[in-house]
């Protein structure tokens, strides 16, 4: 069947088809009956409008994907990358370009998927080389062992008539720093070309807690079970979890905090809160009784069977410093680099208890927009009963762009890698601008 | 008697290399190994000239750096810093927190006795 010819209905029965969703889970989601839909989906009712949107939302594709195949979502992309860029006039010959050189289009848009590849790629790499704390201890360790060998081999070619004691010495003393030299340089060239989320040896505690969990799909049975066998079965996957013991004692963290959500948040209350209300955390506190935070936190963590899209939360302390990151595809978080001052993880910060909602899009010419909801919360501390303990969530979802009635703020991930000309809160030179 | 010199180092093979080079060069040489306790080394050392480390354990040498100077008796001790870190930053910081000279590593040997010399001697 011809893409023009297939129907709005029959794509909306396909794509929920490819991503698990049963007709009444839609159906709820969007807001109608399952049968209404049953007859959107067999072309027995015209879609059109907020409601085409709103299934759209909730399938994570674009409306036009829906309403008239992958060609007009195509020239739509095609548009929304040049329309910043591009003169006016240049815009308008999009849907022409397409219809008389197809194959150029395809070519366009493989060019801006490589480019957001290599985006990905910049971003990793500037966050390792400039401020990853063991590439530059590694860097340290390389210069102070040169430094060693420099110095004694000057001594034993300049020193005339030097003791043969010392002699020795100095021999013996550069073959333990050629040796150190040999193994630290080693380390840094595996380092560099190898990936980090595949050399786990190399990645700080948090990273390995967070390869871990997103290894493992974020599904612990053993902690949504109501038995008593939660201490044992925790042991024993940390254990086996293979992690520094660093990482074994933030991991411990977070399973001990994620038990206490399960029991103020059982999977059954989630799952039937997602299915009706989608992924809203502020939704899910008020109905559950619960802390924004713990929902935000639950939500994060469900395994991706229990929901039909992706989100991705980010926690950070009163410092800025980010304690968590599960990651969402096309929002970058830089580890180490200072991160974006204008998120709203950090105004949260000043306005404890209080959401924040932002629509976010990262640089001038991505497309994917996220929505945010943001919340600061200070708890007691066990131990300095005076200093209470502050973190900031964000909550992020990707958003379907044609849905988004808010202002959308654009942001980098980094003042480096930012190309949004005109801010105030800059701190260096972008080396995404031209002109760098 | 000989001008000392107080070599506030961790790195035990560039300790017995500089050690090695100023003893030769007629300097008495005191050497102290982490940070933490360096000031105390100082007092009980009371060194015409100090060569200081920046990365040490316990206590960095700009923090070392920084106490000496709000001692009377310290602010004009010559001090020369030792580092692996090039940016102009950390020079700035150097001389900022109270260095009168510094040098990043590696150095050449030749380099360290001139540049200890023209510090003793100024």
């Amino acid at each position: 069947m011809s893409e023009r010819k297939t129907s709005a209905g029959v794509r909306i029965r396909q794509r929920r088809r490819s991503v698990g969703l049963r007709q009444a889970e839609l159906a709820s989601r969007a807001g109608i009956s399952a049968s209404y839909l049953n007859l959107i989906e067999h072309d027995r009712r015209r879609i059109g409008g907020k409601l085409l949107t709103k299934i759209a939302d909730v399938l994570g594709v674009q409306a036009t994907f829906l309403s008239e195949g992958v060609q007009a979502t195509k020239i739509n992309h095609i548009r929304e990358l040049a329309t910043p860029l591009a003169h006016e006039e240049a815009v308008q010959q999009v849907e022409d370009l397409a219809t008389r050189f197809p194959m150029w289009v395809d070519f366009i848009l493989n060019q801006e998927r490589q480019k957001r590849a290599l985006e990905a790629q910049v971003n990793a790499l500037t966050e390792r080389l400039s401020h990853d704390p063991r590439l530059s201890a590694s860097l340290h360790d390389v210069l102070s062992t040169v430094t060693a060998i420099r110095s004694m081999s000057a001594i034993l070619s300049d020193t005339e008539n030097i003791e043969p004691e010392w002699q020795m010495r100095f021999i013996r003393n550069m073959n333990e720093e050629s040796l150190r030299l040999s193994d630290t340089a080693g380390a840094l060239v595996q380092f560099l070309e190898t990936d980090a989320k595949n050399a786990s040896g190399l990645l700080s505690p948090q990273e390995e807690v967070e390869n871990f969990l997103e290894t493992s799909g974020f599904d612990f049975p053993f902690l949504e079970n109501e038995n008593d066998d939660f201490e044992k079965e925790l042991h024993a996957l940390l254990d086996t979890a293979g992690l520094s013991p660093s990482g074994i004692w933030l991991l411990k963290s977070y399973f001990v905090q994620a038990r206490e959500d399960v029991r103020k948040l059982p999977l059954a209350v989630a799952q039937s809160f997602v299915s009706a209300s989608g992924l809203d955390p502020v939704g899910l506190a008020q109905m559950a009784g619960v802390d924004v935070p713990t929902a935000m936190r639950r939500l994060a963590t469900l395994p991706m069977k229990q929901k039909s899209e992706a989100c991705g939360l980010l926690i950070c302390d009163a410092g800025g410093n980010f304690l968590f990151h599960r990651p969402i595809e096309g929002f970058r978080v830089l580890r180490y680099a200072s991160a974006c001052p204008l998120l709203p993880i950090f105004d949260a910060l000043h306005f404890p208890m209080r959401p924040i909602r932002r629509v976010l899009a990262q640089n001038t010419s991505d497309v994917t927009i996220f929505d945010t909801i943001s919340f600061a919360q200070a708890t007691e501390s066990s131990a300095n009963k005076e200093q209470p303990v502050v973190k900031s969530y964000m909550f992020i979802r990707a958003l379907n762009k044609s849905g988004a009635n808010a202002k959308v703020q654009r942001l980098g991930p980094s003042c480096a890698l930012c190309s949004v000309k005109d801010c105030d809160s800059r701190r260096e030179l972008s080396l995404v601008e031209e002109g760098f | 008697m000989s001008k000392m010199v107080l070599l506030i180092e961790d790195e035990p093979n560039i300790i017995e290399a500089i050690n090695f080079l100023l003893k030769r060069d007629g300097w008495d040489v005191k050497t102290h190994a982490n940070g933490h306790d360096a000031l105390d080394a100082i007092h009980r050392n009371k060194p015409d000239l100090i060569v200081l480390d920046v990365m040490l354990p316990g206590k960095s040498g700009y923090e070392i750096l920084r106490d000496l100077r709000t001692e009377e008796d310290n602010k004009a001790l010559p001090v020369l810093m030792l580092t692996a870190r090039v940016q102009d930053k950390d020079r700035d910081l150097a001389t900022q927190l109270g260095a009168t000279r510094f040098m990043t590593k590696p150095f050449s040997n030749a380099e360290l006795l001139s540049v200890v010399r023209a510090m003793m001697d100024p």
